[in-house]
This record gives structure tokens, C-alpha cells and sequence, in this order.
């Protein structure tokens, strides 16, 4: 281990750098860094002659030239790129040798046979020498890459970890891109629907980030640019769009950069979750105020109201005068609604704050919705409500009680939508393991628009002729009974007249937890 | 008519308690209030009163203590009063010896009504100390001794479990009788899943009776208490 991290050290200390000049020089022109290169072969390969004369002329060893032939061609290899300049520096070393300093001098013929040995030898040394030289050059300035490239990764992650908005993510990523391609870079954030809606961009060697709402369409300006998407398969955030006059090098450039767009999409993705978060957050507690308010309201108001609607009766009772009578019959019918109102805002906040027990026990259905009939018949006046039922008995699990309320509101809604001579029925129907209750009126019915909404909370009947009477509770809390119970509630036009709210519970299951 | 029969209302707000109190009076009942428990039990013994009408929610004591502790020495009617809500201890005041309930809010219709229900069956007993042999309901005829059931003057075949229910039925017409009492007086023992026989036992004699099941004329449901018989 600390060997080979030696060896790194090595290779690495052994390679240039990117301040360095001649690299530079190479990179950017390919006319010059051809002239460079052939310049740099041509000086070393006469610097290596010129002092094997030297050499020569103090009566050093041959063997001194071969080596210093080979140094010079490693140095040829070092500074040029490719392997073919280290094989000519290799090929005019050998040719050079022969040339100079073997007998016959100045010919390229030898006389000892032992040197076509050594030109071998020598030839083999250097090409062996160059290709290595080139391989830890080339590997290196590889390294290097990488490092840089992870090193830029490093700060696009560190800075993108510190940015707090998706708007903040923007700006970082382009800042970054920018800085690192040395180009004009622009980030299109998708709005919601998906259209890109804003624009932050940057110039080449610039800070400053313009933000600019897109207007148009973006198609003109995705033409001019090369793109990124900063998307996964579910989700779009947006583009990096790119200016096309940018340093060359695309291949590496695409793999780094869809190492950032990764990045950037990971960032957003994690603000969106954020703030979906926050919402949420946001959401429960308001609505967790809310409820708590409308209980404390009610509790407060529960017994005055019972205050008034029990004196109210007295005087109605007491009262001989007819017209007096009314009036007060009147408070007594107010007080009474309100009270029953409040007992729905009682139990749905009961239900939302999921203290709603539900306690499932088989019930005769015969029983639940007679009951449930009787009740509304009480005020109900002269209006017939028919159960229309199996002739069997149906035992079916729920909590008795609550299934009740559920079939008081809905007759409670049926007639209150609907003529006062117009019927209205309840219906019973088995289907599988599910069974059906449906109550039917002649009413007016309502927009199909509506429908779905008339079972949220506080909805108050837009389109609905007589709805002065009913802040939207009584339909939401058969919703949260019947889900509660493992059932669904539907609302839905009848085609002739009316309409009709039905629900279904599952025969099936729970129907242990009565007996147990 | 009553005015023989003493009140006494139990109950600890005072608003409510003037309603029942003046409710009385529509029917010149005469009556005696408490507050609380301590006081509704001094009254019990100082004024003798002939019915309870007693809430549950007292801040001194519970309301179930009070029953248990009049049932001790006397079985004199008492009506319980409690939130729409608390039907388990509604249940449970009605096991423990009280006569009948009712649910807040409530009108005066209402409270005369079960007045009315147990005053009767307070003057049929006192009239009349052997058991009554015919009860007659509407249309409905039920005979005890021979064990007979007619409906608009036809006899219905009646089942000997189905005949025990509907003969205790009717001997408490009007009165709210919980599951658990049915099955005590009619089975002899009261287990949980016996509720459900019940129920099968109830549709049954509610289809020989009703015209329609879902509308009762006879056999009133109180959903998650009991059965309730016609009172006329």
C-alpha cells in the first residue's frame, strides 16, 4: 500500500501541470504544437549529438552516449504527446549513433559487427523508454482530470448543499457550470405544468446571474444551445442549456456533465421534497387549529344553546297567543338546528383527530335504517320515505350508532334538497361482499361539476337552490364514517329527477371483532 | 291527574333543571330538585319522592352509584338523563336497575312521554297486583296464559323463544329494555354473543308483526341500547 502510493507520488510529481506552458500551448493550437513538438524533438536530439562530442572528445566510454541518447529520447517523450515523437527520437538517436561516433564516422556504415548489437538494443531501450514515458504522461494527465473533475463535483455538491431554495439551486448550478466550462451557461426551470418558466442565466466570466421570466416559447433559444436535462424518469425540473462556443473536449465534458446534472437534479429534488414537507407541515397545524378552535367553540356553545332551546320550549308551551307562539317555536326549531349542528362539528372533529372509535358489531340492517327513518321522520312532516330493503334479514359489521348518523344526514340531505311532497327512498342492495345503501330523492339534483365536492368539508351546495340552511358537515361526516368503516360514499345525478347519495361497506372484513 | 306522585330531579344544571321542573308542572306533577348527589340522596330519604329523574354527568358522584344505591332499598322508577354520546353508560344505567332515558337535549314531549310510559305501569301495578293475563297494543293481542298472538284479530304462529321475548316485550311496552336484560330474563344468562341470537330472534318476530321491517309499527330499535315496544 505505501509502495504504490510512493509510485503515485512518483508518477505524479513526474508529469506537468496544468500552469504549464508548453501543455497549454499544446491544447490550444494544433498548427503551433505541431511546430513545438517537432522543435522540441530537433533540440534534444542535437543537444544529446553535441555533447556526445563532448563526450567523446574527454575519451568517455561509448556506452555514456547510448545512454545519454536514451535520456534525451525520454525527454522528447515527456515533453511531446503521442508515441510517435519518443519512435522518431528514437529512430534519429540510433541513426545518429551510427552517424557520429562509430567507425566509419560520418557514414551509416559500421565496421564491428557488435554494434548493430547495440543499435538494437539502443533502439528498443528508447521506444520502450518513450511509450512508458508517454503511457505515465497520458495516465496522469488522466488523473488529473479526474481529480479535477471530482474536485469541481465536490464544490457543485458542496455549494448545492447549501443552497436552501429551488431558486438558489439554480443559481448555484449555473455559477458552477459556468466557472468550470468557462462558457455562457443557462438553467430553464419548469414551472408546475411542466412549461419552462424562468431563465437564470450567465455569462461567460461573469458572477452575476440574471433570473428572467420566460414569456415565449423556449424553443428558439434550446435550438441555439447544447441541453441537459435535470430530470429522472418521474420528474422534470428543468433544462442546462449551454452555450456551443465552449473549450472542445465534449466527450469528457458529457460524462462530468451529467455527473452535475445528477447532482443538480438530487439538490432539487430534495428542496421540492422540502418544501412539500413544509406544506404539509404547514397544512396539519392549521388544521389542527382549526379543529381545536371549532371544538372549544362548540363545547361553549353547547350549553347555552340548550339554555335557550329548553326556555324557548317552555314558552312555547306556556305561550296562548298563536302568533306569539310561533315566534318562539321558531327560536325553539333554531336553537334546535344549531344544536345539532354542533354536535356534527363535535363528532367530525372527533373523526379528524382520529379519535372516532369504531366499534364494529354484525347489525340488522332492517333495524339500522328503520331507526334511522323514524328519526327523520319526526320532522319530516308529511313527506313519505320508503326503506325499500331484502325481505331477509342482513346482518352486516359496523358501529350501529355512527351507520345512523350516517343514514339520518344523508335522508336529513335528501329532504332537505327536495320538494316537501316529493319522496324519498332508501335502498338496500347485497352485492357480493359489499353491501349497498343508497338514498334517493326528487329533488332538483345538482351540477355534475359539483358532485365530487359535496363531500368536502365546508362545501355549502353552490348550485343548489335552498342551501341557506347547511355549512357542508353533515355529508363530510358520512364520508369519514363510511371510509372509516372500510367503505366508500358516492353522490351521483339520477337520470330522470334527483339524485342519489349511496355507500357501501364490505361485508367481510371485521366481522370477526363483533362476537369477539 | 298524578298529583299525588313527587318528583325529584337530580340534576346539576340549573338551567335544564328548571326546564324539567317547569315540565312538570305542564302536567301539575309536583317536585323537589338536587344539585348533586349528596343532596339527591338526603331527598331519597327525607322526601320520600316516588320517581328519579336523575343525570348522569353529577359533579360529586356518579350517577350509577346513586341507582345502585336506591335499587338497594327501593324500586321506585328512575328516568336517567345523559349526553347524546354516552351510551355505553346510558347501557349501563339502565343494567344497573334505571327504568328508562333519555338523551340531551330533549323536549318536553319527549320527557312527558316516558313520564306518561312509567307512570302507567306504576298505576297497572298498583291497580291490579295480579299479573295482567291480555295485553292489547293497537291491533296486536297477546295473550300470556294461552300463550296466544293475534293481529288484526288473526293468530300468529309464534315460536315458545320468540313468544318469551315478545310476552316480556309487551309487559314493558314503552320502556326501553336493553339487549343484555332481554337475553338475562329470557335465556337466563346474559353472554355477549347471545346478542346476535337476539337480533335473528327480533327480525323474526318483526316480520310476523310488521308490514314493512324498516318501518316498525311495534318493534322500535334504539341503536346500540335496545328495543323499545310500542306503547300503544
Amino acid at each position: 500500500m505505501l509502495l504504490k502510493t510512493n509510485s503515485d507520488i512518483i508518477e505524479l510529481s513526474f508529469i506537468p501541470t496544468e500552469k504549464n506552458d508548453t501543455m497549454k500551448l499544446l491544447k490550444e493550437n494544433p498548427k503551433n504544437a505541431f511546430a513545438a513538438q517537432l522543435g522540441i524533438t530537433a533540440a534534444s536530439m542535437t543537444a544529446a549529438t553535441l555533447l556526445s562530442m563532448l563526450f567523446r572528445s574527454t575519451d568517455f566510454s561509448e556506452s555514456n552516449i547510448v545512454v545519454l541518447y536514451i535520456l534525451s529520447v525520454l525527454m522528447v517523450s515527456r515533453f511531446t504527446r503521442g508515441y510517435g515523437w519518443g519512435i522518431l527520437a528514437s529512430v534519429i538517436g540510433m541513426f545518429s549513433f551510427n552517424f557520429f561516433f562509430t567507425e566509419p564516422y560520418h557514414t551509416f556504415h559500421v565496421y564491428n559487427r557488435s554494434y548493430l548489437v547495440t543499435f538494437f538494443v539502443m533502439l528498443t531501450a528508447s521506444i520502450l523508454t518513450s511509450a512508458l514515458t508517454s503511457k505515465i504522461l497520458r495516465s496522469s494527465q488522466e488523473a488529473i482530470r479526474r481529480e479535477k473533475q471530482t474536485n469541481m463535483l465536490y464544490r457543485i455538491t458542496s455549494s448545492l448543499a447549501k443552497a436552501s431554495s429551488v431558486n438558489d439551486v439554480a443559481t448555484v448550478s449555473v455559477q458552477s457550470i459556468s466557472n468550470l466550462l468557462d462558457c455562457n451557461v443557462s438553467c430553464l426551470l419548469a414551472d408546475q405544468n411542466g412549461r419552462f418558466s424562468t431563465r437564470y442565466g450567465i455569462r461567460r466570466g461573469e458572477r452575476r446571474v440574471e433570473v428572467a421570466t420566460i414569456t415565449g416559447g423556449a424553443e428558439s433559444f434550446l435550438q441555439e444551445n447544447d441541453i441537459w436535462p435535470i430530470a429522472d424518469r418521474e420528474h422534470q425540473y428543468g433544462l442546462i442549456c449551454l452555450s456551443r462556443d465552449r473549450a472542445c473536449d465534449t466527450v469528457r465534458q458529457d460524462s462530468l456533465l451529467s455527473a452535475v446534472c445528477t447532482q443538480i437534479f438530487t439538490a432539487m429534488e430534495r428542496e421540492r421534497l422540502a418544501e412539500e414537507k413544509e406544506r404539509a407541515k404547514d397544512e396539519a397545524e392549521r388544521e389542527k387549529f382549526k379543529s381545536s378552535l371549532l371544538r372549544s367553540i362548540s363545547h361553549d356553545l353547547r350549553t347555552p344553546l340548550a339554555g335557550i332551546a329548553g326556555s324557548a320550549e317552555i314558552l312555547a308551551y306556556s305561550l296562548k297567543d298563536e302568533e306569539s307562539r310561533k315566534l318562539v317555536q321558531g327560536i325553539c326549531d333554531d336553537a334546535g338546528w344549531l344544536t345539532r349542528m354542533i354536535e356534527n362539528i363535535l363528532s367530525l372533529t372527533k373523526i379528524q383527530e382520529g379519535k372516532l372509535l369504531v366499534n364494529k358489531k354484525p347489525e340488522a340492517v332492517e333495524e339500522i335504517v328503520g331507526e334511522a327513518v323514524a328519526r327523520v321522520a319526526k320532522y319530516a312532516d308529511s313527506r313519505t320515505i320508503r326503506p325499500d330493503i331484502p325481505g331477509d334479514v342482513l346482518f352486516v359489521p359496523m358501529d350501529g350508532k355512527l351507520i345512523e348518523q350516517v343514514l339520518i344526514n344523508l335522508l336529513d340531505n335528501a329532504v332537505k334538497h327536495s320538494g316537501p311532497e316529493s319522496p324519498v327512498s332508501v335502498q338496500v342492495r347485497q352485492e357480493k361482499e359489499r353491501v349497498w345503501f343508497a338514498v334517493i330523492d326528487r329533488g332538483t339534483g345538482m351540477d355534475p361539476k359539483e358532485l365530487p365536492k359535496v363531500f368536502d368539508l365546508f362545501y355549502s351546495g353552490g348550485s343548489r337552490a335552498d342551501s341557506k340552511r347547511g355549512i357542508g358537515l353533515g355529508l363530510p361526516i358520512c364520508r369519514a364514517i363510511v371510509n372509516a368503516h372500510g367503505g366508500e360514499i358516492y353522490a351521483e345525478n339520477n337520470p330522470g329527477r334527483g339524485m342519489t347519495l349511496r355507500f357501501f361497506l364490505p361485508l367481510k372484513e371485521g366481522a370477526t371483532d363483533g362476537n369477539g | 291527574m298524578e298529583t299525588d306522585k313527587l318528583f325529584l330531579i337530580v340534576e346539576d344544571d340549573k338551567q335544564i333543571r328548571s326546564f324539567i321542573r317547569f315540565s312538570l308542572r305542564t302536567q301539575n306533577y309536583r317536585a323537589v330538585e338536587a344539585a348533586n348527589g349528596k343532596e339527591a340522596l338526603a331527598s331519597i330519604v327525607a322526601d320520600r319522592p316516588d320517581i328519579l329523574i336523575l343525570d348522569l354527568g353529577l359533579p360529586d358522584m356518579d350517577g350509577l352509584a346513586i341507582i345502585k344505591n336506591v335499587r338497594a332499598f327501593s324500586d321506585m322508577p328512575i328516568i336517567v338523563v345523559s349526553a347524546r354520546d354516552q351510551d355505553r353508560e346510558k347501557v349501563e344505567a339502565l343494567d344497573a336497575g334505571a327504568d328508562d332515558y333519555l338523551s340531551k337535549p330533549f323536549s318536553i314531549n319527549g320527557l312527558l312521554a316516558r313520564i306518561r310510559v312509567i307512570l302507567r305501569h306504576c298505576k297497572s301495578a298498583a291497580e291490579n297486583p295480579a299479573p295482567q293475563r291480555i295485553y292489547r297494543i293497537g291491533e296486536l293481542e297477546v295473550d300470556l296464559e294461552k300463550h296466544r298472538v293475534t293481529l288484526n284479530g288473526r293468530e300468529i304462529h309464534f315460536t315458545p323463544m320468540e313468544f318469551s321475548i315478545l310476552s316480556l316485550m309487551v309487559k314493558n311496552s314503552g320502556k326501553v329494555l336493553t339487549h343484555s336484560y332481554i337475553l338475562k330474563e329470557v335465556w337466563g344468562t346474559y353472554l355477549e354473543s347471545d346478542a346476535q341470537s337476539l337480533r335473528v330472534f327480533m327480525a323474526n318476530i318483526r316480520r310476523k308483526l310488521e308490514n314493512d321491517p324498516a318501518r316498525p309499527r311495534y318493534i322500535f330499535t334504539e341503536v346500540g341500547i335496545g328495543y323499545r315496544f310500542a306503547n300503544e
